[in-house]
């Protein structure tokens, strides 16, 4: 990315620093054993060890639900906001400190209900973060009620007899949006599978979308318990500008080549399945990205005051 | 030209000749005039050219805007007349005053609008387009005479001007041009320089091509040499020359130019009536000084991102109008609770719920100050000049930075939209925001490091090495770990409060307009301070001991009010914004509804505080709020008649 | 003979990376100008400066002096280092001051090119000089003897990683007969864009000397084809040279192999003749090597940082690949191009 420094301070210092996984938060998480925010906790920490992220420049913004409490697990910087409202934040972020690394972690009712009018127009701004969605297709922390993505037929407190309505597909939504650049779905039980597809949402320039499927023992356990038992209820899509696994290949015999640049085809692997798909779905970095766009030089005040005064000018009377 | 026009329709004789001076000369302290079209055909505009140019020959100037709601209101209605009202004179000019003593009138349906309102003084002068008298449609012949018939009871002066028919000697279209030649009538009535008009025509036409200013300035000629030929009437207003630096121009522009000079680099906003020309303006300026223009999705989102501008080191601004500011509760309180200073700043308009979109009213106090469930104490501040709306932003800016805390700046359409001339602000690099700093966070520091006396608390920003920290909304102790316990419950609502009180403790009493104590103590708030002081100024004048005061911080309200009000034997306040009428049906004392001011003064004050407020979609008049101070008195001493028997 | 028009399109070819710089350098010097404000200036007239921060509309309302006795305040600083730190400002708004001609270096007839190379790195090398002085004093570690030179010049050879990982650009007017530009292979690292800009008669191929794996080098007669220096994320350097030169492209996003990576647009017809101090046997095998780099099928070899010692960039150089100095690389180039290693 090569962001554009704020300030030459600091440069002067060679940072050698690097960091293990404890560097980036080691406080025990309060989840529920066996969920699956523990999982994409550990991978999201080793990405950013792989990847040498800098702590103090790497912001980690939430809504309010169980997945939403990530930032309070990380040392690095975190912003843990208010009910569907993350992404908001996040783009206030980018837009005045490019120099920031922006993560947004976000869960099924955060992102698809309350915050869905963001999370469409966070999509079209396309500005550069990566963005998790945990999706464990329930309200965890309002214990047990029925969330956009909940299966049909599911039985939830608010929906006793069973969820309503077919469940919204994550998927299908972000890749309709007009400039989405990247749309990734990978499952907290599938780690190496996970660290893949962090990596890779996070080194695209743009807003990664990565939906990742992560089990709620509590509440939503029979919706993955399944599926999370059984490798041949996946299908790994592969390319070689998507994601390979080879270590995966052996356990996950389903595999399909997938050119993440055909957004017609990602549409309609999206849909879906029997077998739940993994893997980047659509990726495309030549699309505008709006932090780019708005981009702007930063000018000193004695320079600000001599152009307000021509503007002062204007006015004169 | 038919006689078919009401009885009092005067033809004014052109018996004097070209150049010649003309018999009838007013000379007059000070004038207010009006400019009515249908929308569209630019009475706005050269009411603002009119307005500018008064304010470059020194005359205390203030406009206020006729606007129709509808962006394209049926052709000849009253509905949808749209123009400029322009209140100039010798001396300062602070509100609009109570009437209009010319009307210039693009048809008589806009003018009936005016005249229902009960805007024009008795003898007002009244210059209307003749065309409609004639019209080949015998629906519209009619309305006219109607219209006449409607008017003629009051003296109005009325003098039909072929408006049209003499710009079709210069242009194809004179909808398009009517209102530069309306501006040449003005130029010669209050004998103005044509040249200095042309000039200002030239600059507001800067960016079209140079046809088109000169199409203009022919048509301004052409009214200026219809009016010597055909009027014999002049007016003529003192001035008084002065060397000082003055700037001129509405308060949306105003608060937009402060907000720039107060080194604020982020807005985040989505577009409001009459909020948008704050926006519309930063969008067009404000990158040229490194500043973000953000156009949100919604007001809610607009908020967010101020928010995350600001939490990365910045000072943010968000701008919005009533209905947005509903919107942004959440997110305000969100800022109080994480303590990242951010600047609000609303244009209120009148309300609930849609309410008045264009209009004027001063509704949004309590909601500014309590419309967050949970206590959540921010800063509440009201410019009552334009003068004022450009110097707040760098106020708000600053105490939002160094209180960690939210500011809240309450604007009104009548600031907004409304000019005026004030000194030219002396730009100063040390209201310039400070870049983010980047300096590595020293062991010991913490976020929300509370001094125990202040609640005050140096700022983490990140970037900042060794800072790290998760900020949130649920509660959270000094390091901001999430905390539910009693103690750093009570801590940290009680840090988030004090902070309030430290910046009350830093203030002045407010001033009085008049003597320092008496009978009669009128309390106001935001826009209405010129009409208050103007009303004040003229009971004081018939001999009555009433005094005024205005407040410019709502919260924390500004010391000493208990004891001021103890100097009187009455206090009432001025508002522009919903109470009941206590002569109204079921309205008792104890059940009286009052303006929001009042409620608030009464909770802070201990003091029975009365008020007359109004919510006429339109700023109050000097001379309504006179009668309502001599109806509060005469009522008083009633009162004290009937106690004494 | 070349205009001297190429100048101005190389700058305007590299404005990117060079606002980008300014404006860095811009924020710099406002966080200098505050420091100087809170922690000099105000700590003797604070109430002073506190009401000048409040504005006017405080003006009455707000006693600046309680405030300024309530609100907390960055430490003063030592006095004794008030005067550097003035001096650091100065040395950044001067830089500002130079506009763009701050990223341009003339070359004087016959005067070395990678020395005055150096020297417009280390004029530019004052920016980052200026915050470390401000930064050094702010920890009380500034001594003058050792530190106060930083504002002067802070060579290429004393930056530091970060530091080198800045990007902007630089523009070279030098003659065709001082083209030695091996020397300017230290030069290029991480982000640094380098544009010469070629006056009269050049060796036909100078720069096939600077190919390394991660490093674009362009040699080119249109100022529009420094489109693919400045859209690339990394070191960098271009030619503008005359049409009779060599004309061709080493562009590291081509592909895995080097014949997908070289793109020759055009050879030189005539053979080469001395040039300064190039014989003509000198820049023949600059043309053989680059003939011979253009059709190498076999692939880069994938340098893997952490396999060669060098750790990637830390994370706010995310994109920009780590380069590799070119003395480590020489075998690799003639393992490439399959020729013996003949000096």
């Amino acid at each position: 990315m090569s962001e554009q420094l704020r300030s030459f301070f600091g440069c002067g210092l060679d940072d050698d620093r690097t960091f293990d996984l404890n560097d980036y938060g080691d406080s025990i998480p309060r989840w529920c054993v066996g969920c699956g925010d523990h999982g994409v906790l550990s991978a999201v920490k080793r990405m950013m060890r792989d990847q040498r992220l800098l702590p103090e420049r790497t912001v980690f913004v939430s809504g309010i639900g169980c997945s939403s409490r990530f930032p309070h697990y990380l040392d690095t910087y975190g912003f843990h906001g208010i009910h569907g409202r993350a992404l908001p934040i996040a783009t206030g972020v980018k837009l005045s400190r490019p120099d920031l690394d922006v993560f947004v972690v976000t869960g099924d009712g955060d992102c698809c209900s309350i915050g869905a009018g963001h999370w469409l127009h966070a999509t079209r701004y396309n500005i550069d973060m990566t963005v998790l969605l945990l999706d464990n297709a329930i309200y965890g922390l309002t214990k047990n009620q029925t969330s956009p993505t909940t299966p049909e037929g599911f039985e939830t407190n608010t929906q006793p007899h069973g969820t309503y309505l077919p469940a919204l597909n994550p998927l299908s939504t972000a890749l309709g949006v007009t400039n989405a650049s990247f749309v990734a779905q990978t499952a907290d039980w599938v780690p190496a599978h996970l660290l893949a597809t962090l990596k890779a949402a996070y080194e695209h320039v743009g807003f990664s979308f990565v939906r990742i499927l992560q089990r709620c023992p509590k509440f939503s356990a029979p919706v993955f318990s399944e599926q999370a038992r059984t490798p041949d209820l996946h299908e790994l899509l592969f390319h070689s500008d998507g994601i390979t696994v080879p270590s995966l290949d052996k356990i996950y015999k389903h595999r399909l080549e997938h050119d993440p640049s055909d957004l017609d085809r990602a549409r309609s692997l999206a849909e879906d399945t029997e077998r739940t798909r993994l893997g980047i779905f659509f990726k495309d970095a030549t699309r505008p990205c709006y932090n780019a766009i708005r981009h702007l030089p930063t000018y000193t005040a004695a320079q600000n005051i001599e152009r307000l005064n021509r503007e002062l000018d204007r006015y004169a009377v | 030209m038919s006689p078919s026009s009401a009885a009092t329709v005067t033809r004014i004789a052109t018996d004097s000749g070209p150049g010649s001076a003309p018999k009838n000369v007013l000379h007059l302290d000070e004038h207010t005039l009006e400019i009515v079209s249908d929308s569209g055909e630019g009475a706005q505009k050269c009411g603002q050219i009119f307005a500018s140019v008064s304010a470059k020959m020194n005359y205390g100037v203030w406009t206020v805007e006729i606007i129709p709601a509808e962006i394209e209101p049926p052709a000849r209605t009253a509905a949808g007349a749209s123009g400029n009202l322009i209140r100039f004179g010798r001396d300062k000019v602070t509100n609009w005053g109570d009437e209009t003593n010319l009307v210039v009138a693009f048809n008589e349906q806009v003018l009936l609008a005016r005249h229902r309102l009960d805007a024009l003084s008795d003898d007002c002068i009244i210059l209307i387009e003749s065309k409609w008298a004639e019209d080949p449609d015998a629906e519209i012949r009619q309305e006219w005479q109607d219209a006449m018939e409607e008017i003629s009871d009051r003296n109005y002066r009325v003098i039909p001007v072929p408006m049209e028919e003499q710009c079709l000697t210069r242009v194809d279209n004179p909808r398009k041009g009517k209102n530069m030649f309306a501006l040449g009538l003005l130029a010669q009535i209050y004998g103005y320089d044509v040249e200095k008009i042309s000039e200002q025509i030239r600059a507001q036409f800067a960016k079209k091509p140079p046809e088109v200013s000169k199409a203009n300035v022919d048509l301004l000629e052409l009214g200026v040499h219809w009016a010597q030929e055909n009027l014999d009437l002049r007016i003529e207003v003192p001035r008084i020359e002065t060397d000082e630096k003055r700037v001129v121009m509405n308060g949306n522009q105003a608060a937009a130019l402060g907000a720039i000079a107060s080194g604020m680099e982020f807005c985040a906003m989505y577009p409001i009536t009459p909020a948008t020309s704050v926006s519309q303006y930063l969008c067009d300026v404000f990158e040229r000084y490194g500043g973000t223009m953000h156009q949100a999705e919604d007001e809610i989102a607009a908020a967010g991102a101020a928010i995350g501008a600001s939490y990365a080191g910045k000072v943010a601004l968000t701008v919005t109008s009533g209905p947005g500011l509903a919107l942004k509760t959440e997110f305000i309180a969100l800022a109080v609770m994480t303590e990242i200073p951010l600047v609000v700043l609303d244009v209120q308009r009148g309300g609930p719920s849609t309410g008045l979109p264009t209009k004027v009213e001063q509704s949004d106090l309590l909601a500014a100050l309590f419309s967050q469930p949970g206590d959540a104490p921010r800063v509440v501040m009201a410019p009552a000049t334009i003068e004022e709306c450009f110097h707040s932003m760098v106020t708000a800016r600053r105490i939002a930075k160094s209180f960690r805390c939210v500011v809240i700046v309450l604007t009104d359409a009548n600031l907004a939209s409304g000019q005026q001339q004030f000194q030219r602000p002396v730009l100063d690099e040390r209201w310039h925001a400070a870049p983010a700093n980047h300096r590595a966070v020293t062991s010991g520091e913490r976020p929300y490091d509370w001094d125990p006396d202040t609640g005050l608390s140096r700022r983490i920003v990140p970037g900042q090495p060794g800072g790290m920290h998760t900020v949130t909304g649920l509660n959270h102790d000094h390091d901001s770990n999430v905390d539910y316990t009693p103690e750093i419950n009570q801590l940290g609502c009680a840090m988030r409060s004090r902070k309030l009180a430290v910046l009350q403790q830093t203030m002045s009493p407010p001033p009085i307009h008049g003597d320092e104590s008496g009978e009669l103590l009128v309390v106001g708030w935001g826009s209405t301070k010129g009409a208050i002081e103007e009303a004040v100024d003229r009971v004081r004048a018939e001999g009555h001991a009433v005094s005024s005061t205005h407040l410019t911080f709502l919260s924390p309200m500004q010391p000493g009010l208990g004891e001021i009000f103890s100097r009187f034997e009455h206090v009432m306040t001025v508002e522009l914004n919903y109470s009941d009428d206590p002569a109204a049906p079921y309205i008792t004392p104890e059940n009286r509804r009052l303006g929001q001011l009042a409620f608030l003064l009464r909770a802070q004050t201990l003091v029975d505080v009365d008020c007359w407020t109004r919510v006429p979609g339109q700023p109050l008049r000097p001379g309504h709020i006179a009668d309502a101070l001599r109806r509060k008195l005469s009522a008083a001493s009633e009162t004290e008649v009937r106690v004494n028997e | 003979m070349p205009s001297d028009s190429r100048t101005p399109e190389a700058l305007d070819a590299l404005s990117g990376p060079i606002q980008a710089f300014r404006s860095t350098l811009a924020n710099t010097s406002e966080q200098i100008r505050l420091m100087i404000s809170t922690r000099i200036e105000q700590s003797h007239e604070s109430a002073d400066f506190e009401r000048a921060e409040l504005g006017e509309f405080a003006a009455g309302r707000i006693d600046a002096k309680r405030l300024s006795k309530i609100l907390a305040r960055d430490e003063p600083l030592p006095a004794a280092d008030t005067g550097i730190i003035h001096e650091a400002l100065v040395t950044c708004n001067e830089l500002l001051a130079r506009n763009e001609n701050l990223f341009r270096v003339i070359v004087e007839e016959g005067d070395d090119l990678r020395s005055a190379v150096g020297r417009g790195l280390a004029e530019i090398g004052r920016a980052y000089g200026a915050a470390r002085v401000v930064e050094l004093v702010s920890q009380g570690a500034f001594r003058a003897a050792e530190h106060s030179s930083l504002l002067k010049g802070h060579s290429f050879e004393s930056w530091s990683r970060t530091e080198r990982s800045i990007e902007f650009g630089l523009v070279v007017r030098v003659c065709g007969r001082d083209l030695r530009a091996g020397g300017l292979a230290d030069y290029l690292d991480r982000s640094i864009k380098l544009v010469l800009v070629v006056q009269g008669d050049a060796p036909p191929a100078a720069l096939v000397r600077l190919i390394t794996p991660q490093t674009l080098v362009l040699q080119t007669s249109e100022a529009s084809e420094l489109e693919w220096l400045a859209s690339y994320r990394g070191p960098g350097v271009a030619a503008l040279v005359s049409s009779a030169a060599a004309q061709f492209r080493h562009d590291p996003a081509g592909g895995p192999a080097l014949a997908d990576r070289i793109v020759i647009t055009s050879l030189p017809e005539r053979p080469p003749k001395a040039l300064g101090a190039a014989s003509a046997f000198q820049q023949r095998q600059d043309l053989l090597q680059l003939e011979a780099l253009a059709e190498s099928h076999a692939d880069v070899v994938p340098i893997d940082p952490v396999a060669v010692g060098e750790e990637p960039p830390p994370a706010a150089a995310r994109a920009v690949p780590a380069a590799d100095s070119a003395d480590a690389l020489s075998n690799w180039l003639l393992r490439q191009a399959d020729l013996p290693n003949s000096s």
